[in-house]
């Protein structure tokens, strides 16, 4: 049986508790840190070291962030009657990148799955209130993904706010950019039939 | 000659989990096979034309190849759409129960083309007609029955005499219906009117569109649920998550059509 020295066990270990990485990837990995330049893994580490220490949540939308507020709640620029409501932080990034909003937002950290046992209260969802009662909010947008749980996650909101005075939007859904007609699916193409624009 | 490694598949998605960067593992029901998991490369990449058909309650024709691992998805083609289902909050849960209840009862390799049809004509019949108890109801009982373990409404199971129109007892251990007499030497046994037998053997000889031509009140409604609710639990040694967000759902009255 193939012996392996413990410190590099001891990283192939600790990589392999990361989400797809399987013990073959990590014990690469780990033979691949052993032979970077000591440079590489002092930034690496300091980096690793860094991530749990300078990362806060951000007290008013929940995304991460190195400041509180972060940088999107505490910008003045930003349109403070739109407040657009994503699944994870990750979800921002893409939404930024667009440049076509200019709100603020609101991260629920993960979606609505009663099979796996996620409900309301395991989400940002008893937050969203306070929020939206507040006079600037005039438009909330439901920026969850377009799967089942997403899909649940944005009816529940819709459910959960009527009571409130804002107008409720979802993102539009329909055939992504540089697709071809003849392979897009039935349940997209639909969609974008029922949901189609003037022009 | 080895069998051809391609083969195609109808199913219906009743889970999916996402396994590395963009891959799911996907869990379908099938009338041929059974349960079978297989992998879609790719099918979380923005885009893919196999992600819409690989959400749960997707009911679709799969061509597949087959691995000496799990075998992999290629290609997916949408047979139905359950579009009414998937804009009704309760429809959906209703849905993701059902998927859930069949994922807890069935085995990889066994047949399921009952489980399946059962699950695709009660799919369309929410989507036709939307969601109530007698549905959930119905569908635990002819699921239960298609898989063996559905409890035995004929004779006592404890002595084996005939059922008299009187209140008698259901037994998850035993599995099934007790009578008077012998409902005082089961301890698990619960009562069971006789509108209740009645009800639920009518349900193991009609359709879902008769099925549901029988309004229980709420008495009844309630002692179904919670009669069918001990012996799905005692057979499946749990409960399921999604039938208490379905309870949620009700108590907070956030629903958009009438269960």
């Amino acid at each position: 049986m193939a012996m392996t020295v413990e410190p590099i066990a001891r990283v192939a270990r600790a990589l392999s508790s990361l989400p797809g990485i399987g013990p073959k990837s990590a014990q690469r990995l780990a033979y691949h840190l052993l032979n970077s330049p000591d440079a590489d893994i002092e930034e690496l580490a300091d980096a690793l070291r860094a991530l749990k220490g300078s990362v806060v949540v951000c007290s008013s939308c929940f995304n991460v962030t190195s400041s509180d507020p972060c940088s999107v709640c505490s910008d003045s620029q930003r349109d403070r009657s739109f407040l657009c409501v994503v699944e994870r932080p990750s979800d921002i990034a893409p939404i930024e990148r667009t440049g076509r909003f200019h709100g603020l937002y609101h991260v629920l950290h993960g979606s609505l799955s009663p099979s796996k046992g996620i409900g309301p209260e395991d989400l940002k969802l008893a937050e969203l209130l306070p929020r939206l009662r507040s006079a600037e909010v005039t438009e909330l947008i439901l920026a969850t993904n377009p799967t089942l749980e997403g899909e649940a996650t944005a009816m529940y909101i819709r459910q959960m706010v009527a009571s409130v005075d804002v107008k409720v939007t979802k993102l539009a859904r329909g055939l992504p950019y540089g697709a071809d007609l003849e392979y897009a699916d039935d349940m997209t193409l639909g969609q974008a039939i029922e949901l189609r624009q003037g022009f | 000659m080895s069998a051809s490694r391609d083969y195609q598949v109808e199913g219906i998605v009743i889970r999916h989990v996402a396994i590395g960067e963009r891959d799911k593992l996907v869990t379908l029901l099938t009338p041929d096979q059974g349960k079978v998991s297989a992998v879609a490369k790719s099918a979380r990449r923005p885009g893919s034309s196999l992600g819409p058909c690989l959400e749960t309650l997707s009911h679709a024709r799969f061509h597949c190849i087959r691995r000496r691992s799990t075998d992999l998805i290629v290609q997916a083609q949408t047979i139905s759409t359950f579009t009414s289902i998937m804009s009704d909050l309760w429809s959906t849960s209703c849905g993701l129960y059902l998927a859930e209840f069949v994922d807890a009862c069935t085995v990889e390799g066994s047949p399921g083309s009952a489980s399946y049809d059962l699950l695709l004509c009660t799919l369309r019949e929410i989507d036709h007609a939307g969601c109530d108890d007698v549905v959930l109801r119905y569908f635990e009982l002819r699921l239960l029955d298609t898989l063996g373990f559905c409890p035995s409404l004929k004779r006592c199971v404890h002595c084996g005499g005939a059922l008299q129109p009187v209140e008698n007892g259901l037994s998850a251990s035993l599995g099934g219906a007790v009578c008077a007499d012998c409902l005082d030497h089961c301890a698990d046994a619960r009562t069971l009117s006789v509108d209740a037998l009645k009800v639920m053997r009518f349900w193991l000889t009609a359709d879902l569109a008769t099925a549901r031509r029988v309004k229980p009140g709420d008495p009844l409604a309630r002692e179904l649920d919670e009669q069918l609710h001990r012996f799905l639990v005692h057979v499946l040694q749990r409960d399921l998550k999604s039938r208490s967000w379905l309870a949620r759902l009700r108590t907070e009255r956030l629903l958009t059509t009438n269960p």
